[in-house]
């Protein structure tokens, strides 16, 4: 039977009509107050109900913050720390499997302070499992900027060592071919995307930029930041985007016009190996992280750094809750 | 025609990746029969025994290898009107090329599936890969035979059917063939399918054959050969690039395939220090250079020198001039020697003009430092202003600096005067001859350098054939995006007329900058040490430029350090990953560390930096920074930028001093 889709996007408010989770998945610290985006404004709805709570704190930070999380007003039945004093190889993996979780389970996901290749490794995680969580994102009142220049931005730092994501190693051949695509989401850091380029040395190039960026003063900061690719020396594998620029779009804030773009460019590209760096805003990585959960044949790869930046968002402005929900 | 139609940047299309067929061919230029003399084309295409080409990003290792694949050869063959099958019988070798990319091999480990079958999985991946790749691309070849023979392709499809348990599915051939070739992707990509699960419980390995080492790999020539080519002895190349990118344990399959199995040739691509193992699946065996393998360096850190072939001035001069012939704009106007649109070397005496602007400060801090030299001499200074005036030369500050200069010395006014104007007049005095010595062959570049410093300018200009060759650090790749970016520049800057004179020394700059920058930034991202090689890169570049500010120009544009001492092992790691990622490059052969010193092993910085620290791009010799093992922990994990610049022992001065070294890159053509 074919699965159909329809899509789900909602601002968090008083009124959600959520109010018992059988498990809810967050990142909690201090250096991002967004990161209790979700949780607080679930906290002003009444009775809600946590059966069990995870939290992946894998900078041991929770211990810092507990005082915050014992005054939110939420029945919590079960915390869950998830950290890695007790280091072992595909954590994440390892901790929901072994929960045995219902494919009816209620679940929420609050991806704003989960780095990207993690939130697709706990997405794949439920898509094994058939469940369809409620995901939750906060956005950014204002981005952090070291200096006071485009260039500054730092998400990532120090070396970066460009990976396939877990669970998502895509395909090698492609009838009888091995050419291979590269779909570059393009972010603020400026300096990362040619080292996941010449990683993955795809032969052609797509460049996908969010619009309208979340405040009108950095709506060129993805293109200043990512010239060579547009325009520099990755610019003659680039392909030809809409109305004769060299570009897609993409809006910033709905992964399902990142699932729809990711669809129209697998269309296009279907001769070849497609390779996606999620890099971007987190609603657009979330569209096409679906996207590559329900075509098992995309490659997601990312520059995983040795140390994430320290807190790219300063305070918190709307939590949407997205679901993509599969009716079948 | 309009601009449009006919103008495109020569030098874009610079990655070998992205590089269609055509212009693998068209942009080639063979570098073996000029700067890298040590191997031939006829080595790379008629050894048997395994070659190792190193090379960083930029060396032109993909060039090489896709040059050397069929398909290259197929292109070849249509452009002079031959049959692929002729033009192997011609050359004697068939080239399969291969690029097994990071990220995948990055994920073929751990996700709690244990090494052992990581190797037998690795393994049965790596004869599938070579299986495959094989049958794609002698395709074309079954079907080129002069005299097309059905029955000789159809013992071939049925042979191959057989090795791959694959069930016979129609009788055409030609869908029996692609069928073959199907299956095999199919299992290919069931091992990609296998890490997206294993990653989540799931590690059953079952595909639909399991095959062990030389089971494919073996064979395939063995039964492609015995119907297309049984009376000759072909060559058949395996080109797998970017080694570095196998993890330990898949080098040491991979290294197995070169010691115990040779129906390939195996010629392998990878950057220096790319090796992680030398052994091999048998406990007691390893490769070593010279036994099992052979290796061959694609970079010259030699630019200027003529190897047995032809300097590697000469390669990029023909390598512009085919890409430039290769667009209308260009070829029409016959505009395609790249030393007509960049200039061939820089003026030094027009970029002194630029800097001092008719200013005499330069003199002011001259005498500062002459009149603290006298005082430490014991020497009364008495020169006076009108004294000072006969020292000037308002064409040519240089001129000026070196007067200035000669005095700091310290020699007697009288003497410089002398020397100056003997030189000026052209009377053939022994001090005219060491004024010009110092002039022409030792201090001209210097006193730039010293003029930049002196007048607080931003940036030393970098321009010029001769410079952006030398910039290229022996990496043709570099060398090509430094023109792409000049070109890039200079057409937007100027489009109805673009070329129409030499690209402006400013917008060369620029470009330089830019490349510079651009490669500087990527040293943090390298993988697990990029933040201690930017820290250390900075500090090393910072003390050059602290010897090229130097008045006195005690060691003139010292660019080069040895490391000596007792070696540790974090030391090594900072330098051998700096290697390997073309940061620093080692100098060939042993060389004196300084004047009178023992031989030790030098190194440059990737000369690409020098726009960065503002250093000379040439190597004069004479003097190399010495650092010790802990110097470099040091430099690679703390800012040292504000650690003086050790006093010289000894001040190189007579030009005896300077014609006992060995001084490379030394330009015959420069002055």
């Amino acid at each position: 039977m074919n699965n159909k889709y329809l899509f789900h996007m909602q601002r968090l408010d008083a009124n959600n009509s959520i109010n018992t989770y059988d498990l809810f998945i967050a990142t909690l610290n201090n250096r991002e107050q967004r990161s209790w985006g979700a949780l607080r404004k679930l906290s002003e709805v009444k009775h809600v109900h946590i059966k069990t709570l995870i939290v992946f704190d894998f900078k041991n930070e929770f211990d810092a913050v507990r005082q915050e999380y014992e005054k939110l007003e939420i029945r919590i039945d079960e915390l869950f720390i998830v950290d890695k004093r007790n280091s072992k190889h595909d954590i994440i993996q390892d901790s929901l499997l072994s929960l045995n979780i219902s494919k009816n389970a209620t679940v929420g996901l609050d991806v704003t302070s989960i780095p990207t290749p993690h939130f697709f490794v706990i997405l794949r995680v439920f898509y094994q499992y058939g469940i369809d969580p409620y995901i939750y994102y906060t956005e950014p009142q204002d981005y952090a900027f070291t200096e006071a220049i485009s260039s500054s931005y730092c998400s990532m730092k120090g070396p970066i060592t460009t990976k396939e994501v877990a669970g998502y190693s895509g395909v090698t051949v492609n009838q009888g071919k091995s050419n291979r695509i590269l779909i570059c989401i393009l972010g603020f850091d400026d300096d990362i995307m040619p080292t996941v380029i010449d990683a993955a040395a795809p032969e052609k190039l797509v460049a996908v930029n969010g619009f309208p960026s979340y405040y009108p003063k950095y709506k060129d900061f993805s293109q200043i930041n990512n010239i060579r690719i547009l325009a520099g020396n990755y610019a003659d594998r680039l392909e030809q985007g809409e109305s004769s620029r060299r570009m897609y779009y993409v809006d910033t804030r709905n992964p399902f016009d990142a699932y729809n773009l990711m669809s129209l460019l697998d269309s296009k590209y279907n001769d070849m190996c497609i390779d996606v760096v999620p890099m971007g805003t987190k609603p657009v990585a979330l569209g096409v992280c679906q996207y590559a959960l329900e075509h098992d044949y995309i490659r997601v790869v990312f520059p995983f750094p040795d140390k994430y930046g320290e807190g790219v968002g300063k305070a918190s402005k709307e939590t949407w809750e997205f679901m993509f929900n599969r009716l079948g | 025609m309009s601009l449009e139609d006919t103008y495109r940047n020569p030098f874009s299309d610079y990655n070998a990746n992205t590089m269609n067929i055509k212009q693998v061919v068209e942009y080639w230029e063979n570098p073996f029969n000029t700067y890298l003399a040590e191997i031939s084309e006829e080595d790379i295409k008629w050894s048997k025994s395994p070659i190792v080409f190193t090379g960083g990003r930029g060396s032109g290792k993909t060039h090489v290898f896709k040059y050397f694949g069929i398909d290259a050869m197929k292109q070849r063959a249509e452009t002079n009107n031959r049959n692929i099958y002729d033009a192997v019988i011609d050359e004697k070798y068939i080239g399969i090329y291969i690029r097994f990319d990071g990220p995948q091999l990055q994920n073929m480990q751990k996700t709690k599936v244990e090494e052992e079958q990581w190797i037998i999985i690795f393994t049965h991946y790596f004869e599938l890969v070579i299986a495959e790749s094989f049958l794609t691309s002698v395709y074309d070849l079954l079907c080129a035979k002069s005299e097309p023979d059905r029955a000789k392709m159809n013992t071939v499809v049925q042979k191959y059917e057989e090795l791959f348990h694959v069930e016979k599915q129609d009788t055409d051939i030609e869908k029996r063939y692609k069928n073959l070739v199907n299956t095999l992707g199919e299992d290919i990509n069931y091992v990609a399918h296998f890490k997206s699960r294993a990653a989540f419980g799931n590690k059953d390995f079952k595909p639909r054959e399991i095959y062990v080492p030389g089971q494919l790999s073996n064979t395939i020539i063995d039964i492609f050969n015995a119907e297309c080519f049984p009376d000759l002895d072909i060559n058949y190349l395996l080109l797998i690039d970017e080694y570095e990118n196998f993890l330990d344990y898949q080098q040491t399959v991979i290294n197995s395939y070169l010691k115990f199995y040779n129906k390939f040739a195996y010629r392998i691509g990878m950057r220096p220090y790319g090796f992680h193992s030398y052994a091999t699946v048998s406990e007691n065996e390893f490769i070593k250079e010279g036994r099992d393998y052979r290796e061959c360096t694609l970079v010259t850190s030699l630019i200027g020198k003529k190897e047995l072939g032809g300097s590697f001035f000469e390669f990029l001069k023909k390598l512009a001039e085919k890409r430039l012939r290769s667009i209308s704009y260009f070829a029409n106007k016959d505009l395609t020697d790249i030393k007509k649109i960049l200039g061939n070397k820089e003026d030094y005496v027009c970029e002194a003009q630029e800097i001092v602007k008719g200013k005499k400060t330069h003199f002011d801090e001259y005498i500062k430092e002459i009149k603290k030299e006298y005082k430490k001499n014991n020497i009364e200074y008495t020169i006076t202003d009108e004294q000072m005036k006969k020292l000037e030369d308002d064409t040519n500050p240089l001129y000026e600096v070196q007067n200035l200069h000669l005095l700091l010395k310290p020699n007697t006014y009288d003497y410089v005067l002398k020397a100056f104007n003997d030189y000026k007049n052209g009377i053939d005095s022994k001090e005219a001859q060491k004024y010009k010595n110092d002039y022409l062959n030792k201090y001209k570049l210097s006193y730039v350098f010293i003029l930049c410093s002196i007048y607080k300018v931003k940036y030393k200009k970098y321009y010029g054939f001769t410079d952006y060759a030398f910039l290229s650090s022996g990496f043709v790749g570099t060398f090509i995006e430094l023109c792409r970016n000049a070109f890039q520049r200079a057409y937007y800057n100027d489009s109805d007329q673009p070329f129409s004179k030499i690209i402006s020394s400013d917008i060369q700059t620029l470009a330089a900058k830019d490349v510079a920058n651009q490669e500087f930034k990527q040293i943090n991202r390298i993988s697990n040490i990029g933040d201690n090689l930017l820290v250390l890169t900075r500090n090393i570049g910072t003390q050059f430029r602290k010897r090229h500010t130097d008045k006195r120009i005690r060691y003139p544009e010292t660019n080069q350090f040895a490391v000596k001492g007792i070696e540790t092992r974090e030391a090594q790691k900072y330098i051998s990953a700096a290697i390997q990622w073309s940061v620093f490059q080692q100098k060939k052969d042993l060389q004196q560390e300084s004047i009178g010193k023992s031989d030790v092993i030098i190194y440059t910085l990737n000369r690409v930096y020098s726009p960065i620290f503002q250093i000379s791009v040439r190597t004069r010799g004479g003097f190399n920074e010495s650092y010790s093992y802990d110097d470099i922990i040091k430099m690679a994990t703390e800012d040292t930028s504000n650690i003086e610049v050790s006093e010289p022992e000894k001040t190189i001065e007579t030009e005896d001093d300077y014609h006992q070294l060995s001084i490379e890159e030394y330009l015959s053509d420069y002055e």
